[in-house]
């Protein structure tokens, strides 16, 4: 009887425990899907007007999402903002940074450039692991024949494709020196064509303003600066000019590469000259954007050679 | 007392401008990519020059989509100062480098090394001659054969469509009268080319085919090393005539440490590469020693010719004797 009552009383003991601990789950699953909606809304740090508070608030955010993931791992609205979470982070403050820090300390650049790429394949995973969920295997499928595994992505999953190709690419541009990284290139870029395929307005304009970029690579890699000046027309049409991200892009992509100082300094002040409260939601973007813009426009004379005939005169006119 | 203030003002007056004769801020002109390893090796040196010789010597890395020859041709003028060249580069100013472009004349890199070693204060004198201070030797791997079909011997080469640099006309000519079929073209036309069916076979280091993803168009890989792919870090004597004696000792440690490094990390890369390629479809054509030895005995006859012609008399007896030299050892 002592024995019984001990095992009832253990057996009580382990469904109580068993019913707290579900309840326990059940109340944290709702208080996650309650506050979940707020906390996966990527509007509220792309309207920020103060870059260093997203600086200093996103790492929190996304730690906070990670283990979110931890507990349910095939949420994908959560994979999604995890994927895009990292990207903005990697790229708005991190390389940003590196392409600030790279006129004054190689070092402190390369250093920055290392965490960004790692934050790029961070992102990147999580993206493949939200697309697996829809189609199990894609990720095996787009490194042996990207072209033909991006045809089962559907107009609904653009953004998922956007921020996915745009992590994996990024990473590849910081890690060329890593051949195992290089070798999914084609799977980065069949990600954004099919995305640009399915919906070339997306983002108004978001979509060309990467393929601007994309085309800068130089003719050698299948890129062309004409293509590049095609997206980018789009890119301003899409956004009424309101996205500095496309002025940027060209100038430091194809008026550096084809020597034209002129172009490099009027987009960029074309940049600088857009009001950020004009489009709040890509309010932190533009920011970001100007910031780098300033930087480059200090920098004009380290990134365009003299032309020909000046430096010819100025020899000629040497003691 | 009125000489010695004379002095010190005369001093005073005179060091801002011996600080600057001392100083420079140097431009770096490269078509190699940014974040490539050879973009990180040139912001290492960088960095190293900048902390060995307290911030009197700064160098800024610019790369440029452009060509070399046109690097070049600004470097006369001394803007940029300094620059990274790959081997057509190199050709270009002096055409005793075209001795690397042999093609299968080296066996290995320890071997191809020796030789590079043995032809440097030849070389050294080849850039100097040309207003250019030798600072490292770089490495961009090793060439090999890439072919959409499968190559074992020379007559499988000899049918190729072969790619082959757009301008020099000599090497045309020379593959031509051997009964090659070269296809000239711009680098920038290869991937058009291959995908049209104009080339079907080109050299490359395997690196470069992975990242111009030229290998999906070519499926086989000869096993075989075809020339290795140096390259070389100038700099304008004019440039080099501003740098301190004891600044200059710490540059030429700077850009030692870099060509350790490439001649490491680049290897590896290759290597990296290849197994990356077979894991998506390329096939590396293995050769037996007596199919590799055949290959080379019909490259050495036919490339026999260009010794006087592509490459000079002296520096072509000069780099066999040194191979030959390390083939003895």
């Amino acid at each position: 009887m002592a024995g019984q009552a001990s095992r009832f009383g253990v057996r009580t003991v382990f469904v109580a425990a068993a019913v707290t601990a579900l309840a326990g789950c059940s109340l944290r699953t709702m208080a996650v899907n309650a506050v979940l909606p707020t906390l996966v809304n990527p509007a509220v740090y792309l309207s920020e007007e103060d870059p260093e508070l997203v600086r200093d608030s996103l790492p929190f955010l996304l730690k906070t999402i990670e283990s979110i993931i931890e507990a349910d791992p095939a949420r994908q609205d959560v994979l999604l903002f995890a994927n895009t979470g990292f990207v903005l982070y990697a790229n708005a403050f991190l390389q940003a940074d590196a392409a600030i820090a790279e006129w004054d300390d190689y070092d402190l650049a390369l250093g920055l450039n290392e965490r960004a790429r790692r934050m790029y394949l961070r992102a990147r995973d999580y993206g493949l692991r939200n697309v697996e969920v829809s189609h199990p295997g894609i990720t095996a499928r787009l490194q042996s024949e990207p072209e033909a595994a991006v045809a089962v992505f559907e107009p609904e999953e653009v953004e998922s494709l956007y921020y996915l190709g745009g992590a994996w690419m990024l990473a590849i541009s910081l890690g060329l020196d890593r051949p195992a990284l290089v070798a999914d290139l084609p799977a980065a870029r069949a990600l954004l064509d099919r995305a640009l395929e399915l919906d070339e307005d997306f983002e108004r304009g978001a979509l060309h303003s990467a393929f601007v970029t994309l085309e800068s690579v130089g003719e050698t890699m299948g890129g062309s600066y004409s293509r590049a000046r095609d997206h980018f027309a789009r890119a301003v049409e899409l956004s009424d000019g309101q996205d500095a991200g496309p002025y940027l892009a060209l100038a430091t992509g194809v008026s550096v590469a084809e020597e034209n100082r002129g172009e490099f300094r009027d987009l960029l002040e074309t940049a600088l000259g857009i009001d950020p409260d004009e489009a709040p939601e890509n309010r932190l973007l533009n920011l970001i954007a100007q910031k780098r813009a300033r930087v480059l426009l200090d920098h004009i004379d380290d990134l365009f050679f003299e032309p020909f005939d000046e430096l010819e005169e100025e020899l000629e006119h040497r003691p | 007392m009125r000489a010695f203030r004379l002095a010190v003002a005369l001093v005073l007056l005179l060091s801002p401008a011996l600080l600057e004769a001392q100083r420079a801020n140097l431009r770096l002109g490269t078509i190699l990519p940014a974040n490539s390893v050879w973009d990180r090796s040139l912001r290492q040196m960088a960095s190293a020059w900048q902390r060995a010789t307290d911030g009197r010597v700064r160098l800024q890395v610019r790369g440029t989509t452009g060509d070399e020859s046109t690097i070049i041709r600004r470097m006369r003028l001394n803007n940029p100062q300094v620059a990274a060249l790959t081997l057509p580069g190199l050709t270009e100013i002096d055409e005793n480098f075209n001795v690397f472009g042999i093609p299968f004349f080296f066996e290995s890199d320890e071997e191809a090394l020796h030789v590079l070693e043995a032809l440097t204060p030849r070389l050294r004198e080849s850039l100097a001659d040309n207003g250019l201070v030798l600072l490292n030797w770089g490495h961009g791997g090793w060439a090999h054969i890439f072919s959409a079909q499968p190559i074992r011997n020379m007559s499988d080469l000899q049918a190729a469509k072969l790619f082959t640099s757009a301008g020099d006309d000599d090497m045309v000519r020379w593959y031509r009268e051997n009964g090659f079929e070269p296809v000239p073209l711009e680098l920038t036309d290869v991937l058009m080319g291959l995908n049209t069916g104009l080339i079907d076979a080109y050299p490359s280091p395997p690196y470069g085919a992975l990242v111009f993803q030229w290998y999906r168009q070519t499926s086989h890989m000869l096993d075989i090393p075809l020339s290795p792919v140096f390259g070389a870090t100038v700099m304008t004597e004019r440039a080099w005539a501003r740098i301190g004696e004891a600044d200059r000792e710490a540059l030429f440690e700077g850009a030692a440490a870099m060509q350790d490094f490439l001649f490491d990390e680049v290897p590896r890369q290759d290597l990296e590469a290849v197994a990356e390629m077979q894991k998506r479809g390329l096939t590396v054509s293995s050769v037996n020693q007596a199919e590799a030895s055949e290959f080379r005995r019909v490259a050495e006859r036919l490339t026999a010719t260009w010794r006087g012609s592509r490459v000079p008399a002296d520096i072509y007896d000069a780099a066999i004797a040194a191979r030959d030299a390390f083939r003895a050892k």
